[in-house]
């Protein structure tokens, strides 16, 4: 634990130990994502599926990328992950991106991986309102975090039609926003 | 407002009560919200009754809206069950309520009607997608789902009914109906004697399971073995699946004020089905009826069952271990939750099955029965039980006039669903 650091965001009124559980529920969400999202990108196949592979890659990845960006700010904070791995599967912040009963409808497949953003933005919506101007580092993550789920929101937004994301896709390295907490 | 939202069963809490639904240690979660209380149990995000770490359930969150990263639109998908109003003090200060709610509750009357009902109505509902347990071919066979009364094609189980028909559950629940309507009071030899008349009669083209077949091979065995004596009925098949509880509601509705009701209930399930566990699983479905009957809450109807099923035996403490076990995956989808408990129509299975789906869907009668009917396997057996709990749970409005007015056997119904009514009153 970084004693000083976990003081001075106490003494902005954040309760720490409540938003330190948030961040690990929100990093079991990202893991356990990265999970289904394999299970979920193994089974875009055909003329449909093949087309969104990519993308399915790049936010499972990204997210990944999330967990482990997640984990030391976690620590810092004096927090911990739970010894047991079923424990955490089960304490996610956002449900299972579980594979539909038929992987070959598209449109449920697609409604699986939307849902999972947007419950992601959701969450670190939350995080960013409760940390700002407050505990700045976790800001400045949750912030980056968001940035990439907004876009991987998008990006599956508009193969549901629901009209132009105005995002192309990574030209290049992944987690353009959170990179700088992994090196 | 959701179609959810529009068929609900108010009822007023106070804070005391309120706070009770905390979603912790099984209790259902309940919040409150702008006047009216909210079933967020099935929510994965009100597991353990907290909501991303910072809201408790059992409480009223109104005033948290405001922060909160999603709009009040996201209550719409939970079932309303209830009004909550805080007391304006004369010091302007929100006070808690007291008590002496007016609870706006449903007739008696309105409850029993809604049980029958209710479970001819499930019954009928899934005849034509019956008994197929691959959800691909049931998909396939139904792109949008069952949407209910479908008439089975060739091949199918119950192939030569039509919609509207009922399958041989409620065929044998008509039977019971039409006997306590006839004698006024549960008559085993009754029961028995007209349930022979149908199911041992060539005429009968509907399909025997294994509790029909060997109780009337019992049947026969006795009078081969003692020409001339009388059969008491209570020698029904070893079998431990839905016959007796798909039959059950116009008998709890009979008796559940009783002091006999569940020797009443063991008697009825023992002339088909002798078998303990069969006693075990009906007397559960009565239990949860009979508190249904008065008033409670699903959720709390079904707690009580389990409460007083856990005192009564080795079946029992099976049935109440599943009773939690239903309640503690209320936030699973129907078709997830039948597949981890069974799709199959050992009661181990199905009782837990339909639980979950009458738990989950609560306040809509018609979302459970699409929800149960699309989890595949038995679920015309699952479906008169959720039928018979949501009936008398919501009331007998709270089903299509429709659906009623499809089945085939409406008019019998209807006459016993009369003469029961009369009767209770």
């Amino acid at each position: 634990m970084a004693k000083v650091t976990r003081e001075m965001v106490e003494k902005t009124g954040v309760n720490v130990d409540q938003l330190v559980e948030l961040l690990i529920k929100n990093a079991a969400a990202e893991l356990t994502t990265f999970y289904y999202y394999t299970i979920l990108r193994v089974n875009l196949i055909g003329l449909e599926g093949e087309g969104l592979k990519e993308i399915a890659e790049t936010a499972r990845i990204e997210d990944r990328n999330h967990f482990e960006a997640l984990v030391p700010r976690i620590y810092e904070l004096g927090g911990k992950l739970p010894d047991d791995m079923k424990a955490f599967h089960d304490m996610s912040a956002c449900p299972p991106a579980r594979l539909p009963k038929d992987p070959t409808d598209i449109k449920a497949m697609l409604t699986v991986l939307v849902e999972a953003e947007r419950c992601a933005v959701r969450g670190y919506t939350h995080i960013c309102n409760l940390t700002a101007g407050k505990d700045h580092r976790t800001y400045d993550l949750s912030q980056a975090i968001l940035n990439e789920e907004i876009e991987h929101e998008s990006w599956f937004s508009e193969f549901l039609g629901e009209g132009p994301s105005g995002h192309f896709l990574r030209r290049g390295d992944t987690s353009p926003f959170v990179s700088k907490f992994l090196r | 407002m959701s179609r959810e939202l529009q068929n609900v069963e108010y009822r007023h809490f106070t804070t005391q009560e309120l706070n009770r639904y905390n979603g912790i240690n099984g209790a259902p979660a309940y919040i409150a919200y702008k006047e009216s209380v909210f079933d967020v149990t099935g929510s994965f995000h009100w597991q353990q009754g907290t909501h991303q770490v910072l809201h408790q359930a059992g409480m009223d969150l109104t005033e948290c809206m405001a922060e909160a990263p999603h709009g009040e639109e996201f209550l719409e998908k939970f079932p309303k069950v209830g009004t909550y109003r805080k007391k304006l003090h004369k010091t302007g200060v929100n006070m808690p309520d007291q008590g002496s709610g007016t609870q706006k509750e449903h007739s008696l009357d309105d409850r029993i009607r809604g049980a029958i009902w209710g479970q001819f109505v499930g019954d009928a509902f899934c005849l034509g997608s019956h008994w197929i347990y691959d959800l691909v071919e049931l998909n396939q066979r139904f792109p949008n789902g069952p949407q209910g009364f479908e008439t089975p094609v060739a091949g199918h189980y119950h192939f030569g009914k039509r919609s509207g028909d009922l399958s041989h559950y409620g065929d044998g629940a008509l039977v019971i109906l039409q006997s306590l309507a006839a004698q006024g009071s549960f008559d085993t030899v009754d029961f028995g004697l007209r349930f022979m008349a149908l199911f041992d009669s060539p005429g009968y083209k509907g399909y025997r399971d294994h509790a029909t077949k060997e109780t009337i091979a019992n049947f026969h065995t006795f009078h081969d073995g003692n020409p001339g004596a009388d059969y008491t009925f209570q020698d029904g098949a070893d079998d431990d699946q839905p016959a007796t509880v798909s039959r059950l509601a116009p008998l709890a509705a009979l008796y559940f004020r009783s002091e006999n009701y569940l020797s009443v209930v063991e008697r009825a399930t023992r002339v088909c089905q002798n078998n303990q566990r069969a006693v075990a699983y009906a007397l559960a479905h009565a239990l949860i009826l009979r508190e249904l009957f008065s008033g409670s809450h699903l959720h709390d109807a079904v707690r009580a069952s389990g409460d007083i099923m856990a005192t009564r035996g080795a079946a029992g403490s099976e049935v109440n271990e599943w009773i939690n076990a239903a309640m503690a995956a209320t936030h699973l989808d129907v078709w997830e939750a039948t597949h981890q408990f069974g799709q199959a129509c050992p009661l181990k299975a199905s009782f837990p099955s339909a639980l979950q789906c009458a738990l989950h869907h609560g306040g809509n009668f018609v979302d459970a029965l699409r929800a149960n009917a699309a989890a595949g396997g038995d679920n015309a057996g699952r479906a008169a039980m959720i039928g018979a709990w949501l009936g008398a749970g919501l009331g007998v409005d709270a089903l299509p006039l429709k659906w009623r007015e499809l089945l085939t056997a409406r008019e019998e119904i209807s006459a016993g669903v009369e003469r029961i009514a009369a009767a209770v009153q």
